[in-house]
């Protein structure tokens, strides 16, 4: 699953909610389509790599398959059945913050059809909303 | 040959995001046309109107003369800023250009033959999705064609392979050598597998930068001093 190797501080503030559109990588890049976010939140390593396998059975071997979001927030919990205080739980899990706009997936060597439906299967998996998109609907 | 198309532009008195949102409400995108012969000048066009000039086959290389007071200026769709998530132009930069000095624009690649493509189970790679060259703007070509119908794996398509296509006096602004598709074998049955099952295993705790003293520790430390 996807994780940061080495990172500054073992544990990070608690990410602040999600204000404003995507900056970055709001166009398919390097694919002929992309899945794009339209709802804001947060996507842990294992909903990527579930939607990431939903997406390679579909397409079989045709294609490739390109994932442009990656978990680096950790977030951390207090054990079950814990009092509150002593200190800061410990990390848990990673995820990625994603804002409208983003281009989470992108997918290059299939026809439309198949694309679509490798990205409605991946689209199950994931806590945001997504629209499919092509390159050329996106400007690039 | 590029497309050309007229737009009709009217100058824009208020400037700064209040009455940019304005004029977006009213149907109307913001922009500012600037280059040859030209001061810049912030503008305002009909939205559909400039949709429909930069959804030609042209696509968004097509010459654009803008008409603005009186004046016809001959003017190219640059840097356009889009909404993220509705794709709706929000700015949008005409660049005047002079008809007889060269401009560099993207042209893009376009694919044909793929219907004949793959007997052989080959995956087709498309690396350069468009080539920039250096044209006069009246040559400026609408695409490059490729043909991938006679490709086998490990077949290589480069830039230098869209010389015939390139119009008289134009240039590439990008190395000949560069690789615009190749065409890779086909996945085996175990690395097909290997992809479909799940990475499963939980991540491993991540190393702590700085936090590792092993190195400090092997090293010379720093002298003792005796106290008192």
């Amino acid at each position: 699953m996807l994780a940061p190797k080495r990172v500054k501080h073992r544990k990070q503030h608690r990410p602040r909610p999600l204000k404003g559109m995507s900056k970055g990588h709001t166009q398919v890049y390097v694919g002929d389509y992309g899945l794009m976010a339209t709802t804001r939140g947060w996507i842990t390593a294992r909903q990527i790599e579930s939607a990431r396998i939903a997406i390679t059975r579909a397409i079989k071997r045709g294609g490739q398959v390109r994932i442009t979001i990656f978990p680096d927030r950790s977030i951390t919990k207090k054990p079950l059945e814990t009092r509150m205080g002593s200190g800061k739980g410990s990390p848990e899990h990673w995820v990625a913050p994603v804002k409208p706009g983003r281009i989470m997936f992108e997918l290059s060597g299939v026809d439309e059809t198949l694309a679509r439906e490798a990205m409605r299967k991946a689209s199950h998996k994931l806590p945001v909303k997504t629209k499919f998109v092509t390159r050329e609907e996106t400007g690039e | 040959m590029a497309d050309q198309v007229r737009l009709h532009a009217e100058s824009r008195a208020g400037l700064g995001k209040g009455a940019a949102g304005r004029l977006r409400k009213e149907g109307r995108v913001p922009g500012i046309m600037y280059g040859y012969q030209v001061d810049p000048t912030p503008v305002h066009v009909d939205a559909l109107n400039l949709y429909h000039a930069l959804h030609t086959e042209a696509g968004s290389n097509a010459l654009i003369r803008l008409e603005l007071d009186g004046e016809t200026h001959l003017t190219i769709a640059r840097d356009m800023q889009r909404h993220p998530v509705k794709q709706q132009t929000t700015h949008v930069d005409f660049l005047a250009v002079d008809r007889d000095s060269p401009i560099m624009v993207e042209i893009p690649v376009h694919l044909t033959g793929e219907e004949e493509f793959g007997d052989d189970g080959g995956v087709l790679n498309h690396i350069l999705y468009t080539v920039p060259i250096l044209v006069k703007p009246l040559d400026v070509p609408n695409y490059f064609e490729l043909s991938v119908a006679e490709l086998t794996i490990d077949d290589v398509l480069r830039v230098e392979d869209l010389v015939d296509q390139l119009p008289e006096g134009a240039e590439f602004d990008i190395e000949p050598e560069r690789t615009v598709i190749t065409v890779n074998a086909p996945m085996s049955e175990e690395e097909l597998e290997a992809l479909e099952e799940d990475a499963g295993v939980e991540a491993e705790e991540p190393e702590v930068i700085g936090e590792d003293t092993d190195d400090f520790e092997a090293g010379p430390g720093p002298a003792e001093h005796d106290e008192g």
